[in-house]
């Protein structure tokens, strides 16, 4: 299973104005929602969010993980991960809480930790909501025209 | 109930696409470009679909807001699809308008070409929504109107820009200016507006500053981007893009400038920095045709988006230089004044072309009989009130020939 989403995702990245992120990141919460409840085990969406997270975030056994994405994507990560962490606001400790989740996500068994599991159902919700405000915002500076309301 | 309203308007749209497919198209792609949509509403349905009784009211709500944000970004397209089988269009400039397509994007890159009740040339801010995907639309009233052709070189440029890896450099230099222009040219006006931050929280990426200087950041891309697609289709089409973007959008409006592009003024002074490096010329009183717009009040406004100009016109250079590279590596031809004045020469005498030429050499010759007072004087048959029809016909005409012969040549290797 894990090829197959590897051949979909390639070496994607994280893109905030990328089209399928906000049905993914919607699709693997209520997946993960389902799991916690026992209502079903698929792991796709949620591999394919956990790839595209892995993608993103570049982890030094010597330092601290860096981003790879552009700063509105960052941004709108870092918003996400915060949410789902709670507390937490330095750039450094958010990338760290991100890779967590990437981790997380990326299980084989996701639901051998299930705290962990609903701290990333958490990040997916809050992922879909930041993307689509984003998505919004850049909707809306389009020219309107002058009549309309 | 939340719920099952989202289901119903997923429905419903699955519903009109079901109608729209039924249509005529004078083209495939817009099939495609339907039936692409549909693919991405059956997904919805059924990631819908996945939740159940027992799922917490904050995960329905996100899957709910999921939907309703989908619906505002793809039922646009469905009109605009819908549109582009309507006879008003001109069809005759689709396949001149995809083989320069192809030869700038590709040959798997698709083509919809439109009309929109909106009294500008349609501008899809997203277009990573259909990937592969150009749509270009023209305000319905124009939409026959083959002057107005070069305005696609504006919605090329929007489709060259997300899909070539040097916006990506633009990004990191964008971001880099920005933080250079809060940080050591504008500080003292960023600590007043912004008291508690220091250049510090700027430069260490701390995440509450980083909403401040994001918002000039993504109003300094995406001015960048509108530059590029401006530059963009002055380097395809010459002058007659000029002359277009005067036809359609002069004198604007007076009142607040929008934040995505560079004021008009600005913009009209870039234009005709790049008009003289792509050897396109300035049509006459250019500048004057435009009203000065006003820039925001707001002081944080004022601020951020006077940033986001100072880094994209610190950028202009870069682009022109960036375009004439890129035009160079696909082979993009100038316009051919000697060209132009054969097709022009046809023209006067009341003739379209009898051989293959560049959109852009029709387009320019067709704008130079536009603009010439004393076209067809001499032409009895042709009453004053019905040149501009009889001069549009002929232009149509010429890209058909042109097409033919284009065809021909690719048969034949002539």
């Amino acid at each position: 299973m894990a090829c197959v989403e590897k051949d979909i995702v390639g070496n994607k990245a994280l893109r905030v104005l990328d089209p399928d992120l906000p049905l993914l990141a919607t699709e693997a919460a209520i997946d993960i929602d389902n799991m916690l409840s026992n209502r079903s085990k698929d792991v796709t969406a949620i591999h394919k969010l956990a790839e595209l997270l892995k993608n993103s975030v570049k982890v030094n056994s010597a330092g601290p993980p860096h981003s790879l994405m552009d700063p509105a994507t960052l941004t709108i990560l870092t918003e996400a991960v915060a949410h789902a962490a709670g507390g937490k606001n330095e750039m450094e400790e958010l990338l760290s809480e991100a890779v967590k989740i990437g981790t997380s996500l990326s299980s084989e068994d996701p639901m051998k930790n299930p705290k962990e599991l609903k701290r990333a159902m958490e990040f997916c919700i809050a992922l879909a909501a930041a993307v689509a405000a984003y998505r919004k915002s850049i909707r809306d500076l389009r020219p309107m025209h002058p009549f309309r309301k | 109930m939340i719920l099952e309203h989202t289901k119903k308007r997923v429905a419903a749209v699955l519903e009109s696409v079901e109608g729209l497919k039924q249509s005529e198209f004078p083209y495939s792609h817009s099939r495609i470009a339907a039936e692409l949509i549909e693919t991405k509403f059956k997904k919805l349905q059924t990631i819908i679909e996945k939740v159940s009784p027992g799922t917490s009211s904050s995960l329905v709500l996100n899957t709910c807001r999921t939907a309703f944000e989908q619906l505002f970004t793809y039922v646009p397209f469905l009109g605009f699809i819908l549109r582009s089988t309507n006879v008003r269009n001109a069809f005759e400039v689709y396949p001149p308008l995809l083989r320069l397509a192809k030869s700038i994007l590709g040959t798997d890159m698709k083509l919809v070409v439109s009309s929109e009740w909106d009294y500008s040339p349609y501008v899809y801010p997203l277009i990573q929504d259909l990937p592969g995907f150009v749509l270009i639309g023209l305000p319905a009233p124009e939409s026959a109107n083959p002057l107005l052709l070069p305005l696609a070189g504006h919605e090329l440029g929007h489709s060259v820009w997300v899909s070539q890896p040097f916006s990506v450099d633009y990004e990191r230099q964008i971001h880099d200016l920005v933080l250079q222009e809060i940080t050591e040219k504008r500080w003292n006006e960023y600590k007043d507006l912004y008291p508690g931050f220091t250049k510090e929280h700027y430069l260490n990426n701390d995440i509450v500053a980083r909403p401040i200087w994001l918002t000039a950041y993504t109003w300094a891309l995406l001015q960048t981007e509108e530059i590029f697609c401006d530059f963009f289709g002055i380097r395809l089409f010459s002058e007659s893009y000029l002359h277009a973007f005067e036809y359609l959008l002069s004198p604007g409006f007076a009142g607040i400038r929008s934040v995505r592009y560079p004021n008009i003024a600005r913009r009209v002074s870039y234009f005709t920095k790049a008009a003289e490096e792509m050897e396109a010329v300035v049509p006459e009183n250019f500048t004057e045709s435009f009203i000065a717009e006003n820039e925001p009040q707001e002081p944080m406004t004022n601020l951020l988006v006077s940033t986001a100009d100072a880094v994209s016109g610190t950028l202009i250079t870069k682009l022109i230089e960036l375009i004439q590279e890129f035009a160079k590596r696909k082979n993009i031809l100038l316009k051919d004044v000697n060209k132009v004045a054969e097709v022009r020469e046809g023209l006067n005498k009341v003739i379209p072309t009898a051989k293959a030429y560049s959109l852009t050499d029709i387009l320019n010759a067709g704008w130079e009989c536009y603009l010439d007072p004393h076209l067809w004087e001499n032409v009895s048959q042709i009453k004053k009130e019905d040149r501009d029809r009889v001069l549009k016909d002929l232009i149509l005409k010429s890209l058909e020939v042109s097409e033919a012969y284009e065809r021909l040549r690719a048969a034949y290797d002539y």
